[in-house]
């Protein structure tokens, strides 16, 4: 890695402080009050095999 | 298969296919279950561990306690002298219950940051045991008189050694996330628990080294045992509860932490000048005179980082106060970054020559060490608790009524034992002062500072005993299977904004 990539890499942007949300905890919505419906247990209860779940998915 | 054996797509393939039925909210949402999977079993057990010695740790310090004003409380018994409980209750508590919370919390946040699953988390599981067990023997050999006398560092060789080994195990893996990481951003929390993870093995592998290995002479093992508990409690359990604080106070507000370039000077800033600190606990001791100025220039210094992270926080919180009514986690989090802020400036106060004339070698420097390590580290650590564990059993925390007994109790108990022992200390300092006082009068003038003290200890060991209870709930799933979160107040939920 040259030092061009590594000072462009340690380059701080306000973006990066965005980082931590997603579409199931966005920006402009409290998460530990609004808690995101964490369906995927009771999903995986239905379905024990995570993996067999996602057989027709993206994942493969 | 495991789900840490799914390959997980890079997030570029996702969005490609974001079109499709399947949206890139939904894989989000699966690759955050697979992370908690991953994470699950060692998380839950570094907490588990955790929980038990606070419990432990808690008993230990009322006796402690309540030996400094009925000094024949158990002296029958050997092993339950003032001078075997105090170190016991010490190391139960720092690396019994600080280090194992700070490591799950850290993991935790690793792998979401990162996001990337923990992969073979069995072998962190076999980490978190034998770090246990290196405590386990600590505390016994303590009890059987075998401590080393250096305070923080009371765990004979033996015992310390597994501790290193198991630390190592534990975070080697901490650093591998970090190193096959799927996110190309690094965030401000991320950069402090990967400081954190490298500095405490630097800090006590010197300090075995310079202390039992190849020993230093004379003072100077005394230096190096206070530049060892000072930046114990500033690089490695400050650096963990300030990148949580920094997660979690915008995750449940819900808005980014107000300036990233202030936080990246806070850190720097942080790294530069704590870890000089130290020596100002031996102000007119046997040492050269910039050694220890040196420290309190430093400490003077670590105002800029404090005024930044507090500026962050605060900024980031305008607006959003009232919030903290309804969420747990801020609302110990919240308590914790103020903590913090009183920590750091009372931590100067005592330091300044004029004031440690009076204060120092009295109970101002207890009332400081229990300010950052309970008020400051502890509360931000049961507020990332409080935030991780629903994710991770799959419950909501049963009782809001349970939680806010847990934060009070906590809160005045953390409080009382500040002021009793910050104003107990001065009173203290001014009668040591005193020449026309023998040092037994002294002595006298404190008691009821110290009966205080104990006070505030049943009320700590309410918020403990209580928050323990709550966490085997959610440990045996007897939790909530809402999908709402434990409101503080439920009945004002239509007042929370969104």
């Amino acid at each position: 890695m040259s030092f061009a990539d590594l000072f462009a890499r340690m380059k701080l942007s306000e973006k990066d402080a965005e980082i931590i949300f997603d579409r199931h905890e966005p920006i402009g919505e409290p998460t530990d009050l609004v808690m995101p419906r964490r369906s995927w247990f009771r999903k995986k209860a239905q379905q024990p095999n995570v993996a067999s779940s996602l057989k027709h998915s993206i994942f493969r | 298969m495991t789900p840490a054996e799914i390959p997980l797509i890079p997030p570029s393939e996702t969005a490609a296919i974001a079109g499709n039925e399947v949206t890139r909210g939904d894989v989000e949402q699966v690759e955050r279950a697979l992370i908690d999977a991953s994470t699950r079993v060692p998380v839950l057990m570094f907490y588990t561990s955790a929980i038990l010695w606070l419990l432990a740790g808690t008993v230990l310090a009322m006796l402690t306690s309540f030996k400094m004003h009925m000094p024949d409380l158990l002296g029958g018994v050997s092993f339950l002298t003032w001078g075997r409980l105090r170190p016991a209750h010490m190391n139960a508590m720092v690396y019994g219950w600080a280090v194992n919370v700070g490591i799950g919390t850290a993991i935790w946040l690793m792998a979401r940051l990162c996001r990337t699953t923990l992969r073979y988390p069995l072998l962190l599981v076999a980490g978190a045991a034998f770090w246990n067990l290196g405590v386990t023997i600590g505390i016994i050999a303590i009890f059987a008189g075998d401590s080393t006398g250096h305070q923080w560092l009371e765990f004979p060789p033996y015992a310390a050694v597994i501790l290193f080994v198991a630390y190592s195990l534990i975070v080697s893996w901490a650093i591998l996330m970090f190193r096959f990481r799927r996110s190309g951003h690094i965030y401000i929390t991320q950069w402090y628990l990967l400081a954190a993870f490298l500095w405490f093995p630097w800090l006590y592998g010197a300090t075995q080294i310079m202390l039992f290995v190849v020993p230093v002479q004379g003072v100077m093992q005394a230096a190096v045992t206070w530049w060892f508990a000072n930046n114990l409690m500033f690089l490695f359990f400050g650096s963990i509860a300030l990148g949580t604080a920094y997660y979690m106070i915008p995750k449940v507000i819900g808005r980014p932490v107000y300036s990233y370039h202030l936080a990246a000077i806070g850190f720097w800033t942080y790294a530069l000048f704590a870890s000089w600190t130290g020596m100002q606990r031996m102000i007119d001791g046997p040492f050269p005179a910039w050694m220890i100025t040196a420290s309190i220039a430093a400490l003077i210094l670590a105002i800029i980082p404090v005024a930044t992270v507090g500026l962050n926080h605060h900024m980031t919180m305008q607006g959003n106060f009232p919030l903290m009514r309804y969420s747990p986690t801020l609302r110990f989090t919240v308590f914790g970054a103020i903590a913090y802020t009183v920590f750091s400036l009372l931590g100067i106060l005592i330091s300044l020559r004029s004031m440690a004339r009076y204060v120092h070698f009295t109970q101002a420097s207890i009332a400081y060490s229990h300010l950052g390590l309970y008020g400051f580290y502890t509360m931000i650590m049961f507020g990332s608790m409080y935030y991780i564990v629903p994710r991770l059993v799959g419950r909501e925390w049963r009782y809001a009524s349970l939680i806010k007994l847990h934060f009070w109790s906590a809160a005045y108990g953390a409080m009382l034992m500040v002021v009793m022992l910050f104003v107990g200390g001065i009173v203290q300092g001014r009668d040591l002062d005193n020449t026309a006082l023998s040092f037994t009068e002294s002595t006298q003038s404190i008691l009821p500072y110290l009966r205080g003290r104990s006070i505030s200890g049943i009320l700590m060991t309410v918020a403990h005993f209580v928050f323990a209870f709550h966490f085997g709930l959610m440990l045996l799933g007897l939790g909530r299977t809402a999908t709402l979160p434990t409101f503080l107040n439920p009945k004002e939920e239509d007042l929370v904004p969104h």
